[in-house]
């Protein structure tokens, strides 16, 4: 999945499959979780937070489930 | 006590400088007896450099000097300045006057800084001690026409600068100087030491002239046009001109019905009609682009698609040339197609749909009301379920894709366990009249639209004048909520709204920017106080327009920088903690098109619009 990077300092970069509704982060040590049936609003929500970090811990690491991949 | 004016000046210890140098020339050849009387003088002389007027025509706009007999301070927080005004020109000052008082020189070359002050206040006091709180002086007045030889005219004045000569003209600072006693007074008619007093710039956006008590002020014979600093791109070098526009730190035009708000503000707006560029950078490549503004004009009572008509009634050659008038040529008037209405008259126009994909990123435009978290949380749901389910979404198809799903065995129901309260709660939310009516609609959705609703150079005229109440809200709220997301978002943005210097102005705004009731209304007021935070940067300028200023978000209103008061009512001036102090008072007594301007780093000053309006105007 391509990944855009984020300027955060927790989220190295994160990307999305609509189809799937799959949303995938790399945190900053090169961990890299996909956290499933999130729908694209959160991904734009998370995209457009003005803190990355802060909307991933309230919004999304508890909310869905998920998979550590790296 | 003798009257007679040669015993006085013999009593006087100032003036005994020059009479005894008279007195030594006549009377003594003797040295010894002349160094006497000078050593006589010293003891009594005042210690004091004298005081040159420096004034331009300074016998001419003399109006009188500094009050010697009352106490003279100047502090970091307080001042107290006050003239005596001469018998001849008690008529001629009047509270808002400025005034200029020159400080001592060292040398007799030097050009003496002067403070630069306005009349705050005037007042008569008795000469005499004079009793008049009796029944004989209620008899002898009565038997009298008015009479005011017996009283003295005090100018109160408040300093506002200190302006000094330099090579390069005219410079201001803070008053850290207190005029000395009997310095004459007189009255500022310098274009170029009010403006510098004033900080005024001697270009910009054409607001106005400057005004006392309702009149212009006039210099030679010319007012003096006031206007707001904007500056941009340089046309001849390209180069961006220092300093920050004000047009993208918010401008508020407040004013009771009936003081001329529209007339003012169409006259303001049309001068951003121009071509003139801004800087903004290229949100995909980076690239720093010089862009023209467009207007955006939100228009509830259908009064701005005229602008782009001349007005018959003026000649346009008549006009200054700094000053921007007649029909905008490149205007476009966009009337939302809704549901039940009748479109307004407003000539050539478009339609414009609110279609219901808005909704997707944005579940609060179905909220006009505070629903419980449950119940929140549910309709979120079932709004991203549907959204990731369909290709096409409408308002009909997502209440039809919920109908689909009541069954408390549904998918939908079952992924997000939506007990039956909350969905009887969702379903009696969703279906609504309004949303049916709003959304939808016609065949121009606004981000299909949006290349050319949001175009450079252009001005944008969206009348809402057909819809009320719950349509009117949800139209205005979805458009705004589009502009503002795509404005100071970063990623997936509409590029036309985020690559474009907007200047969005909200007639009746505390409509829609008020003290949030709703989570519609909070979604919409924080993402605007986002807005006006990050102006300068986005390039995104709010222009709110209103009669009631006190209904208007708090937060919002500390980030605007320009603010223009007409007349207002003494209960809404009360709430309003930007007016500027000292003009509480008299902005109830404002008459149409009288106003006072904050502008950023300018004082605040009474400025009088023009009486005509620079483009079409029925009202």
């Amino acid at each position: 999945m391509k990944r855009v990077s984020v300027s955060s300092s927790n989220l190295s970069s994160v990307g999305y499959d609509e189809s799937d509704q799959v949303l995938e982060i790399e945190f900053h040590g090169g961990r890299v979780y996909q956290y499933f049936d999130v729908p694209k609003r959160i991904h734009q929500e998370l995209m457009n937070a003005t803190s990355h970090g802060k909307y991933f811990h309230r919004n999304i690491e508890d909310n869905y489930r998920y998979d550590q991949i790296k | 006590m003798s009257d007679n004016t040669d015993d006085i000046l013999d009593r006087d210890p100032v003036a005994d400088d020059e009479t005894s140098t008279d007195t030594d020339t006549d009377d003594s050849t003797d040295g010894k007896a002349a160094t006497t009387d000078t050593e006589t003088n010293d003891q009594t002389a005042v210690p004091e450099t004298t005081v040159p007027n420096s004034l331009t025509d300074a016998d001419e706009n003399e109006l009188g000097h500094v009050v010697a007999s009352e106490e003279i301070h100047v502090t970091r927080s307080d001042y107290k300045v006050n003239a005596f005004v001469k018998t001849n020109c008690r008529n001629n000052v009047r509270v808002g006057d400025y005034v200029q008082i020159p400080y001592p020189v060292s040398g007799p070359t030097d050009q003496a800084d002067e403070l630069f002050a306005v009349v705050d206040g005037l007042r008569y006091e008795p000469y005499t001690e004079l009793d008049d709180k009796s029944d004989t002086h209620n008899r002898i007045a009565s038997a009298h026409t008015l009479d005011e030889t017996g009283f003295v005219l005090i100018a109160e004045l408040e300093p506002i600068a200190i302006i000094s000569s330099t090579d390069t003209g005219l410079e201001r600072s803070v008053v850290n100087k207190i005029p000395k006693p009997n310095t004459p007074v007189a009255l500022s008619l310098d274009e170029e030491y009010l403006r510098t007093g004033l900080n005024i710039p001697q270009d910009g956006v054409f607001a106005g002239y400057l005004s006392v008590g309702g009149d212009r002020m006039t210099v030679d014979g010319d007012p003096l046009p006031y206007f707001i600093n904007n500056p941009g791109i340089d046309p001849v070098t390209e180069e961006i001109e220092s300093g920050e526009p004000a047009i993208f730190r918010h401008t508020l035009v407040a004013g009771s019905t009936g003081k001329g708000k529209t007339h003012f503000t169409k006259n303001l707006l049309r001068q951003f009609a121009t071509d003139k560029r801004y800087p903004i950078e290229n949100h995909q490549t980076g690239d720093t682009e010089h862009s023209r503004l467009n207007l955006v004009i939100l228009d509830p009572e259908n009064e701005y698609s005229e602008m782009r008509n001349d007005n018959p009634e003026i000649n346009e050659d008549d006009i200054s040339g700094d000053i921007e008038v007649g029909g905008i040529d490149n205007f476009e008037t966009f009337i939302p197609d809704i549901g039940n209405t009748n479109a307004p008259s407003t000539g050539e126009s478009r339609n414009l749909t609110i279609p219901f994909s808005l909704v997707e990123y944005r579940p609060q435009l179905l909220m006009p009301y505070k629903p419980t978290e449950v119940t929140r949380g549910a309709l979120e749901n079932c709004i991203d379920a549907y959204f990731t389910d369909t290709d096409s979404p409408t308002y009909d198809g997502f209440l039809q894709y919920l109908r689909t799903n009541e069954d408390s065995e549904s998918p939908l129901r079952q992924r997000y366990n939506i007990e039956d309260s909350t969905w009887s709660a969702i379903m009696r939310r969703v279906t609504n009249a309004a949303y049916r009516d709003v959304f939808d609609h016609g065949t121009n959705p606004l981000p299909d639209v949006s290349n050319a609703v949001f175009r450079e150079g252009q001005v944008t005229v969206i009348p809402t004048s057909h819809l009320h109440g719950a349509k009117e809200e949800l139209t205005v709220l979805s458009i705004l909520s589009y502009i503002i997301d795509n404005k100071i978002d970063d990623y997936d943005v509409d590029p036309n709204v985020k690559d474009t210097p907007l200047l969005v102005a909200v007639d009746e705004a505390h409509n829609y920017v008020s003290d949030p009731g709703t989570l519609r209304e909070q979604y919409i007021v924080n993402r605007a106080r986002d807005a006006v935070k990050q102006g300068r940067k986005d390039k995104l300028g709010l222009f709110m327009i209103t009669q009631n200023p006190e209904d208007i978000d708090g937060d919002i209103l500390k980030q605007t920088n320009t603010n223009i008061f007409l007349g207002l009512r003494e209960e809404v001036i009360t709430k309003v903690p930007s007016i500027p102090r000292g003009y509480e008072q008299d902005l109830q007594k404002y008459g149409k098109g009288q106003a006072v301007i904050k502008a950023p780093d300018v004082e605040a000053v009474e400025v009088k619009g023009l009486p005509y309006c620079l483009t079409q105007h029925s009202n």
